[in-house]
């Protein structure tokens, strides 16, 4: 029986392992591998201490990992970032994509030839790992289970090289993006990682949400749990999730360059972003905890964002007809695409700001441990009534301005100049009794009370349709 | 629609901002047909190659390629056409049965049936004995040919070449005149672009000659080069005391462009046929014009260009 191999995958395999270049490569890996781990064996500190040797084997293997970790996210964007980028160079790409083979064929082949190669590279080094079960203290369903997430983390740094090598000119800015982009990553995952590297060192902090998205947690991540809407999950399951997702949406984001940014893998591409973004908002609305908070939100979910607004190429303000949610309002081409890009970035406000509220609920009724339904209620209610009002000034900042960074900057001061409006009237009128202007102002910028925010949400969703309306009778 | 055309080009026109590199082209090829493509270089060529080769689409205009729309329906088209860019790269690392494998494995061509394919191609192309040699180490001329070689391996109806001998010396040249002759016969329909014209002469059965985006004439070689657009030439040697009788005789006469002196010859442009000829000639000597030698210049495709193209060069 012959499996159907995709042609560009057998080709990059074919070309890769060619020659002496790839087994330099495993060499330099392994021998680096070799010479630092010989370098802590040295060490007495390690081995001579009083320390249990259950313990010392723990260390031995989170270093050894890290020091994986560290050469797979050095290695994976600079050998991804070159792949369509110099088939671009070489004037080769029009010839392969003329052959009907699918641009996402081609990205996903290109991409599984290199996991391919990181799994080799990895299997090389494995002697160098099982030094660790000569001390013991670690299982071999950890080890196992940090080498698949850290094969997760490859695929987000290979997308993410591979989709600049798609938007790049040139290869050397290709790698360079990829770069930049893969440390971003690398700095933005760390800070839900922290609790998790803490519990490598035996520390008794708690993980929270997508603890093991960076690997920098994984040598331990089998034992963590984490919470989401009040179900116990296992860290490296949601994880897998995680990048799993991100690595697809870069992954599209490459075929669509590839196919020279066409209406319907833009339309997919914002989909696909749009929906991913709103599913791992309202997951980390429900985690348990959110101990470092609601900026860490934006640094972590709002770049999903970024690709859907900016990354849908050339064309990405013209939308496809008759797909309600990419137009939102009828009207030319141009005009709802920079309307969708507005739209995206104030929904996702919206839905951090429910997120937000969701957490702070949270805690206010459980002391933050276990998930309690009203904040999910809050965070809908809330995430409605904001959707209109945004939506309402989204359009009538459109009637004004043209340009999506424009558009969406007069966006923000548009949410923000309501909101200190309010605030200055609270601080004049009488806030005396509840029906007072004064009051509801406060409590609309300021409140927060557990009651329900009704105030809140009938002057936003008034001051939204308000927008709507003069956008409308504006045009 | 006719359902026996190859390709069809109807009003095409390609606008980049401000400029229009393709100018309401229209162009019609059957089966068996080789055009010959011709023009400067930024006329329009590659622009209006890679337009049916579904990479670029029309600002207005359809084309059809096997009675196809290539802006509807492209992967369809895809599937029956070979092109092979004028700036083409090659595989280095791949050996050249790898090479052909891989595409016809990216055109769907069952792995069973490749080797034999493979076997053909490169029988066709004549590089049966380089079929385990590495890409890298061929020659140009080997290079070209097995990109050729790559653009049939999915047995297309239409093959589009855009300067498939550009750069090569006159043997590997000659090599891909030949190959294309066997492909002509194989029936398919094939458009060769070129800056050089002797290069098409004598394979195309058609040739178009663009200038700025605009196809300025096309149809089979023959009728190209007696009609009248292309000017005979008469050279008409007289002795010098009788020049200027001659060119008296001559000017008035219906039919006569213009005169040039050269040396004891006289070039006369002339548009008219044998008969007229004849009128010429008894013309000249009724007039007692001394006739030394009296013929027609050969005009062959470049005069056409040359002749066409004059005033839009300049």
């Amino acid at each position: 029986m012959t499996i159907p191999m995709n042609p560009m995958l057998e080709k990059e395999i074919r070309t890769r392992l060619r020659g002496a270049r790839a087994f330099q490569l495993l060499f330099a890996y392994v021998l680096i591998q070799v010479l630092i781990v010989g370098g802590m064996m040295m060490m007495r500190g390690i081995t001579s201490s009083d320390v249990p040797l259950g313990q010392v084997g723990e260390m031995f293997w989170a270093i050894t990992f890290w020091m994986q970790l560290g050469l797979v996210t050095l290695i994976t964007p600079g050998l991804t970032s070159g792949l369509l980028a110099v088939e671009r160079e070489q004037q080769t790409l029009d010839t392969i994509l003329l052959t009907g083979m699918k641009p996402v064929d081609i990205v996903v082949g290109k991409l599984a030839s290199i996991a391919m190669f990181i799994v080799w590279l990895l299997a090389g080094s494995l002697p160098v790992t099982a030094i660790v079960f000569m001390t013991g203290g670690v299982a071999p369903s950890e080890i196992l289970l940090a080498y698949v997430l850290l094969m997760f983390a490859a695929m987000v740094y290979g997308s993410i090289g591979i989709a600049c090598s798609a938007v790049a000119k040139t290869q050397g800015k290709a790698t360079l993006l990829a770069y930049v982009g893969a440390i971003i990553t690398f700095i933005g995952t760390c800070v839900p990682a922290v609790p998790a590297i803490g519990m490598v060192y035996g520390s008794d902090s708690q993980v929270d949400y997508f603890s093991a998205i960076n690997p920098l947690g994984a040598p331990g991540a089998a034992k963590f749990i984490e919470q989401y809407f009040g179900i116990s999950f296992p860290a490296w399951l949601i994880s897998g999730v995680v990048n799993v997702c991100i690595a697809t949406l870069f992954t599209l984001l490459a075929s669509h360059h590839l196919s020279g940014c066409q209406l319907r893998s833009a339309a997919l591409l914002r989909r696909v972003a749009f929906g991913m973004f709103i599913g791992l908002s309202a997951l980390l609305g429900g985690a348990a905890k959110l101990s470092i908070g609601f900026i860490q939100l934006f640094v972590f979910i709002v770049p999903i964002l970024l690709v859907a607004t900016f990354g849908t190429g050339a064309r990405s303000a013209v939308v496809p007809k008759g797909s309600f949610w990419m137009r939102l309002f009828s009207g030319d081409d141009v005009v709802s695409g920079r309307l969708f890009a507005v739209a995206t970035y104030t929904f996702g406000a919206v839905v951090m700001y429910g997120a937000h509220i969701a957490f702070r609920d949270a805690i206010s009724y459980s002391d933050g441990h276990p998930f309690e339904p009203r904040a999910l209620q809050q965070l809908l209610i809330s995430g409605f009534v904001n959707t209109v009002a945004l939506t309402g000034v989204a359009a009538l900042t459109m009637r004004f301005v043209s340009g999506r960074w424009a558009a969406l900057s007069f966006t923000v001061i548009g949410w923000a100049t309501p909101m200190f409006i309010l605030g200055v009237l609270s601080a004049f009128l009488p806030t005396d009794s509840s029906s007072s202007l004064g009051f509801i102002a406060q409590t609309t910028v300021f409140d927060y009370s557990l009651e329900p925010r009704t105030n809140h949400w009938i002057v936003t969703a008034v001051a939204g349709v308000a927008c709507g309306i003069v956008a409308k009778w504006k045009r | 629609m006719n359902e026996l055309l190859r390709i069809d080009l109807k009003n095409i026109t390609k606008r980049y901002d401000k400029l229009t590199a393709v100018d309401n082209l229209s162009l019609a090829l059957g089966p068996g047909e080789i055009f010959g493509f011709i023009g400067p270089n930024g006329a329009g060529k590659t622009t209006t190659i890679k337009i049916l080769a579904t990479l670029l689409e029309p600002t207005t205009g359809t084309a059809f390629v096997d009675g196809i729309n290539v802006v509807e329906n492209p992967d369809a088209v895809r599937a029956r056409i070979g092109y092979m860019p004028d700036t083409f790269g090659v595989y280095d690392e791949f050996k050249v049965w790898e090479y052909l494998d891989f595409f016809a494995a990216a055109y769907k061509v069952p792995k069973g049936d490749r080797p034999g394919l493979i076997d053909l191609v490169l029988d066709l192309t004549n590089l049966s004995n380089k079929k385990d040699a590495y890409v890298e180490g061929l020659s140009r001329g080997m290079k070209q040919r097995l990109c050729l070689a790559r653009t049939m391996v999915h047995n297309p109806k239409v093959l589009l070449l855009d300067e498939p001998a550009s750069g090569l010396d006159p043997r590997a040249r000659i090599e891909i005149r030949d190959l294309l002759k066997e492909l002509r016969n194989l029936g398919k329909t094939i458009i060769v672009s070129s800056h050089i014209l002797p290069e098409l002469a004598d394979f195309c059965t058609s040739v178009g000659i663009i200038e700025k985006g605009k196809l300025l004439v096309s149809g089979p070689i023959d009728s190209l080069i007696g009609d009248n657009i292309g000017a005979r030439v008469l050279e008409i040697k007289v002795p010098a005391e009788d020049k200027a009788t001659a060119t008296k005789v001559l000017s008035p006469l219906q039919g006569v462009r213009n005169i040039a002196e050269r040396g004891e010859v006289l070039d006369v442009q002339f548009d008219g046929g044998i008969d007229a000829q004849n009128d010429l000639l008894l013309a000249l000597i009724n007039a007692k014009v001394r006739i030394v030698s009296f013929g027609e210049v050969q005009t062959d495709l470049e005069a056409v260009f040359m002749n066409l193209t004059r005033g839009l060069v300049a």
